[in-house]
Formats: structure tokens, C-alpha cells, sequence
């Protein structure tokens, strides 16, 4: 879907009707990470709790919410089959949010290749399906008085093995109201022999709206009030501000204002252009700089920059094994920035 | 500053605009359009391209001036999402996207060229589009879609 301002206000209007609360969760952060582990955006649904994932409305409509972002690998689409297919409900009936930081779990980034890893290996969204579906099974068993192993669910209805019957639909057994459950690591995931959705192919959700010029890409967003602004560089690496001569710009329509801090410059304007021409007419006058390092000495020069040390893995006992060698060889590796 | 009418999907919009300043900042700014992107700035990547009287142009680089009183379209200009134009709905069959943010130009070019050379051969289909840049590396299944709306064009 895309993630304009209409659709987020769409969205809430759904939420507030659906009854699907996903507002008002705690402030805790300290829920474990995705794999590049920073800390949590404050205020983002806490990655522990299956109402973070997944609500289900009054009228069965699925709606699941995740941290990783579509950018043309078609994640969406396929984590809109995984939560169909682990829900057992048709793809249709499954909407996904996702990167909306009022509503979604902080998954940290989407890079690298593991946003399936992330969410389809028994983790996080599959996990949360997973529980969800458990959950249903459960309630539905209590409803009907039938054992959950007598259950099975298909179409978003819980029904009677032995007699169909005897159902509930999900949006009877959970629509509307949280599950407050948290995400239970040893919920079954779907074998992918009873795969039906999962592993057949289905268009990318996001196409239509791209290919006719509707989609809303990052540059496509307008807030209220918004202004733009654009960065005037220095001419020269380690170059700093003498000073700015704002009158060189009194003629350039749109513009609100001119921002100098320290040696960084930036105008802003009333639109994209207006800042982009702005920033081409301003002048600044700026030292000569430095320079750039001669090539020779160029790894000597960047460790002489600011750094600061990450450390990946620390076996606590380096100084121990080293000690114990019988070889010990030192190397330096220098890698291109 | 001076009042510029402009002919955009079928619409006559009347501006008051700096004449020098490029289409592609009126489409996307001023009329809201998101089918025309900023790629380069430099008419080097197609992603802004706008169809303006029948040819496909970078609009990033010509003055909004040039293309006063003349027929202007944008990708949203030929169909919509739930009623995609045939070039459109070929893309969508073929699954020609990976972050679609090129396909704005590939549509418009290929949709611009196809009109003026209906039959045109795979070879010229494809020297036509050499200068309209996918970052992502989506060729082929763009072709493939473009050959499948040539085909009808073609009937």
C-alpha cells in the first residue's frame, strides 16, 4: 500500500472502526533486536507481543505490520503471503503496514538480504502468525467445546474436522479485540507440504500503483507546511566558511531561509527548486582548504581520522590463546573506504 | 514571473511560474505528479520523461516556457491503477519492476516510439530505449513487456 497521507489517515479511521487497537503500547525498548541491534525507535510496538504483528477486525480483515521495507525486492507482497498463508486465510484479506514508525515493530534496517531471514525463518512476523493461529485454535476449541487436534482452520474459519459445521470465524472468535499474547517460540509454523499460497506465484502488490504513476516514493512526500532544502558544498575538502553574502539570493523566489552553522550551509525554500536554484546562486566565500592526502599516504591519513573502535565478537580469552601459541603473526589490512 | 498555461492528461492548468524553470519541478511540485522523477537533473536517465506533443522528453532539463499550449502526458496520464492502458497492463503481466522507479521513462519511451513506429523490429525497440537507465538491472522483463505490447500494437 502505499504510505501517503491519505492512506494514513485511512488507516486510523480503519483501526478506530476495526476496533483493532494498536495504539498505546509501552514505551519498553528493551525487546530483542533485529540483527543489526541499535536501540529501538521510542514508542514502536514492542517485537515480543503478537498484537505488535497482527490484529484481526470486526470484519475479519487481517492486518498484519512489519519493519522491513519494500524497495523493489517484493517483500511486501511475499510477507502479505506468508501472514495468508500461516493465517490460513485468503491473500486478499491480508493488509500489511509496514516502516510507519506510529504503528510497526523497529526492525532496525532493511538491508543485506534479511528481511526474509528476519521474518519468514521462524522469527518475528512468521513467529507472530504462528502464535496467532495457535491462539485462534485455542479459543475456537474453548467456543465449540471440540479439542484444538479435531480443529482445523481454512478461509479465516476455525471448523470441526469431522463435522464443518460446527465453525467460528475468526473475526467471531478474535474481531476487534487484542490478543494480548506475547510471541510464543514454540508455536507451529505450517509444514510447506500444506503450502497454498506460500511458493506459488502472485504479482507484486505495489505494481499497478508504480507502473500507472501513482505509487508514493520518498520524494513524492508532502507534509503539511513542508519547506525543502538543499546543502551548499564547499568547494574543497577541509574548506571553511569566511563568510555568506545572503543578499546574493534576495532575488530567488521561495526563499525562507539561510542556514549557517559552523562551516555547514544550506538555504531553504518554499519548493525543490526555488532551494535548488538558491544554492547555486548564494555566495560563500570559503578558505582554500586543505587538500586531498597524497595517495601514498592515504591509510596512514585515515587512521589519524576520528574513529570509533565496533567490536563484533569478543571471545574474552584472545590474550589467553595468544599467550598459549606457538605462532603468532601480526598483520595490518587496509580496506578502501 | 508570468502566467503559463499548460496542457497536462487532458487538463489546462494556468500558472504563474519563473519561465526558465524545468517541467519536470512544475509536474512533480506544482501539479502534484508523481509519474515524472528526478533521476540526474541532467537528461541523462529518462526517469523524468513526459510525452509532450507525441515525442518523449527529459523534462528536467526543458524550460516549462518551451512546452507552453502543448500537449503534455505523464504515466498517470495513460491509465490508471485499476484501469491500466495496454503498455501499462503489459508491465504489470510481465512483472517488469523491480523498484519501478525508471519505469517512467521506459513506459513514456517506449509508448512514445511505438506510436510513431508501430512495427518497429525488437532491434529497434531496443536501440530506442538504449538511453533510458534501470538502476536495478530489470531489462530483459521490461523488454519482454514492451515486445508484448508491440505485438498488439502491431494486430
Amino acid at each position: 500500500m502505499t504510505r501517503d497521507a491519505q492512506a494514513a489517515l485511512d488507516r486510523r479511521g480503519f483501526l478506530n472502526s476495526a476496533g483493532a487497537l494498536i495504539v498505546g503500547f509501552s514505551f519498553s525498548g528493551s525487546e530483542a533486536r533485529a540483527q543489526f541491534g541499535n536501540s529501538a525507535i521510542p514508542g514502536s510496538p514492542p517485537n515480543a507481543e503478537l498484537d505488535s504483528w497482527i490484529a484481526i477486525a470486526a470484519d475479519g480483515t487481517i492486518t498484519a505490520y512489519s519493519g522491513k521495507e519494500e524497495l523493489g525486492q517484493g517483500i511486501a507482497t511475499a510477507q502479505q503471503q506468508l501472514v495468508a498463508e500461516e493465517l490460513s486465510v485468503p491473500f486478499e484479506r491480508v493488509k500489511l503496514i509496514y516502516c510507519d514508525t506510529a504503528f510497526t515493530p523497529d526492525q532496525a534496517y532493511t538491508s543485506g538480504s534479511q528481511s526474509h531471514p528476519a521474518n519468514f525463518n521462524h522469527g518475528n512476523l512468521a513467529l507472530a502468525c504462528a502464535t496467532a493461529r495457535e491462539a485462534l485454535l485455542k479459543i475456537a476449541s474453548e467456543r465449540l467445546a471440540i479439542p484444538v487436534d479435531q480443529l482445523t482452520a481454512a478461509n479465516g474459519i476455525v471448523s470441526a474436522r469431522a463435522d464443518a459445521s460446527r465453525r467460528a470465524t475468526y473475526a467471531e472468535l478474535v474481531g476487534g479485540r487484542r490478543f494480548q499474547l506475547a510471541l510464543n517460540s514454540n508455536a507451529k509454523r505450517k509444514h510447506p507440504r500444506e503450502w497454498t499460497v506460500l511458493g506459488k506465484p502472485v504479482g507484486r502488490t505495489d505494481m499497478p500503483a508504480m507502473v500507472t504513476g501513482r505509487f508514493e516514493y520518498v520524494h513524492n512526500v508532502r507534509l503539511p507546511g513542508m519547506l525543502h532544502g538543499c546543502v551548499v558544498r564547499p568547494p574543497a575538502v577541509g574548506a571553511t566558511v569566511v563568510n555568506v553574502d545572503e543578499s546574493s539570493i534576495k532575488d530567488v523566489a521561495g526563499v525562507v531561509k539561510v542556514v549557517v552553522r559552523k562551516n555547514f550551509v544550506g538555504v531553504v525554500a518554499q519548493k525543490p527548486w526555488q532551494a535548488m536554484q538558491a544554492a547555486t546562486k548564494l555566495k560563500v566565500n570559503w578558505t582554500p582548504g586543505t587538500g586531498l592526502t597524497n595517495q601514498s599516504e592515504f591509510y596512514d591519513h585515515l587512521r589519524t581520522l576520528p574513529s570509533r573502535d565496533a567490536l563484533l565478537v569478543d571471545s574474552k580469552d584472545t590474550a589467553q590463546v595468544l599467550a598459549q601459541a606457538t605462532t603468532v603473526v601480526h598483520a595490518r589490512y587496509d580496506h578502501p573506504y | 514571473m508570468s502566467a503559463i498555461t499548460l496542457k497536462v492528461n487532458g487538463r489546462s492548468h494556468t500558472l504563474d511560474l519563473d519561465p526558465a524553470t524545468p517541467l519536470l519541478y512544475i509536474l512533480s511540485d506544482d501539479l502534484e505528479l508523481r509519474g515524472p522523477k528526478f533521476g540526474c537533473g541532467l537528461g541523462q536517465c529518462g526517469a523524468c520523461t513526459a510525452i509532450v506533443n507525441g515525442a518523449a522528453v527529459r523534462s528536467c532539463i526543458t524550460p516549462v516556457s518551451a512546452v507552453a499550449g502543448k500537449e503534455i502526458t505523464t504515466l498517470e496520464g495513460l491509465g490508471m491503477p485499476e484501469k491500466p492502458h495496454p503498455i501499462q497492463k503489459a508491465f504489470i503481466d510481465e512483472q517488469a519492476a523491480q523498484c519501478g522507479f525508471c519505469l517512467n521513462g521506459v513506459i513514456l519511451t517506449a509508448k512514445a516510439f511505438l506510436d510513431k513506429n508501430p512495427k518497429a523490429t525488437e532491434a529497434e525497440i531496443q536501440r530506442a530505449l538504449s538511453n533510458v537507465l534501470c538502476r536495478c538491472f530489470t531489462h530483459t522483463r521490461m523488454h519482454a513487456a514492451i515486445q508484448r505490447y508491440a505485438r498488439e500494437v502491431a494486430k
